[in-house]
């Protein structure tokens, strides 16, 4: 299985009197995709640490 | 411009909020059982109608240090992994945040402060930003709010939460 694509940008936002500039997701990714993906990563690394 | 949204309660997350999923799911992985989403994330998501989540720099560094050190994570999967969980907690990152050195001094130089200074520095970008400080840190829940008194803790959290669920 592939990586899912995400995509970010930024924009400015409004904070009571204060305006900051925000790094935003603008893809949308489900709690299952979510869970995959950690346990994918997280496996990978655990794969790797025991080959060392 | 994108305008935050008046009903909703702008929090900033500290690193050890988000931390605890990677390491429950890293021990739960290598004991073989099945991975599990923490209740702190699933309440955060059931939030997301309430509230806004922001994290600095600060932050994504202290975490992915920890991805890379304790996970073993390649550049690239930490960068990858910070992002997936960014995206599904629609979280905002501050881009241009500054740290007030003189409020994190006058906090060392008031109270006890046992542990390392990673925390105050959250605690000085969240003030800034008048963002409410969610935080698992006990030092600062019990020694910070006479300086920034918009600290909760996670059972607060839910409380407040649930409260406005309620509503």
């Amino acid at each position: 299985m592939g990586k899912i694509k995400l995509k970010f940008g930024k924009k400015k936002m409004k904070l009571g009197e204060r305006e900051i500039l925000v790094r935003v997701p603008l893809s949308k990714v489900s709690n299952e995709e979510f869970m995959k993906e950690v346990e994918r990563i997280l496996r990978k690394s655990l794969e790797r640490a025991q080959q060392v | 411009m994108l305008q935050v949204k008046r009903d909703k309660i702008n929090i900033y997350l500290d690193a050890n909020i988000i931390y605890g999923f990677f390491k429950l799911n890293s021990q739960k992985l290598k004991k073989g059982e099945e991975l599990k989403e923490t209740k702190l994330i699933k309440s955060l998501r059931d939030g997301l109608k309430y509230f806004n989540y922001f994290v600095s720099k600060a932050v994504e560094i202290e975490i992915k240090r920890r991805l890379v050190s304790e996970f073993n994570l390649r550049r690239n999967e930490a960068n990858y992994l910070w992002n997936i969980l960014v995206t599904n907690l629609k979280i905002a990152e501050v881009e241009d945040h500054t740290i007030d050195w003189n409020f994190i001094l006058t906090i060392v130089e008031s109270v006890k402060i046992k542990k390392r200074i990673s925390n105050l520095i959250h605690l000085s970008i969240a003030r800034d930003n008048h963002l409410l400080f969610l935080t698992g840190d006990l030092e600062i829940l019990s020694k910070c709010k006479e300086f920034y008194k918009d600290i909760i803790s996670y059972k607060d959290f839910v409380k407040l939460l649930y409260t406005l669920k309620r509503k």
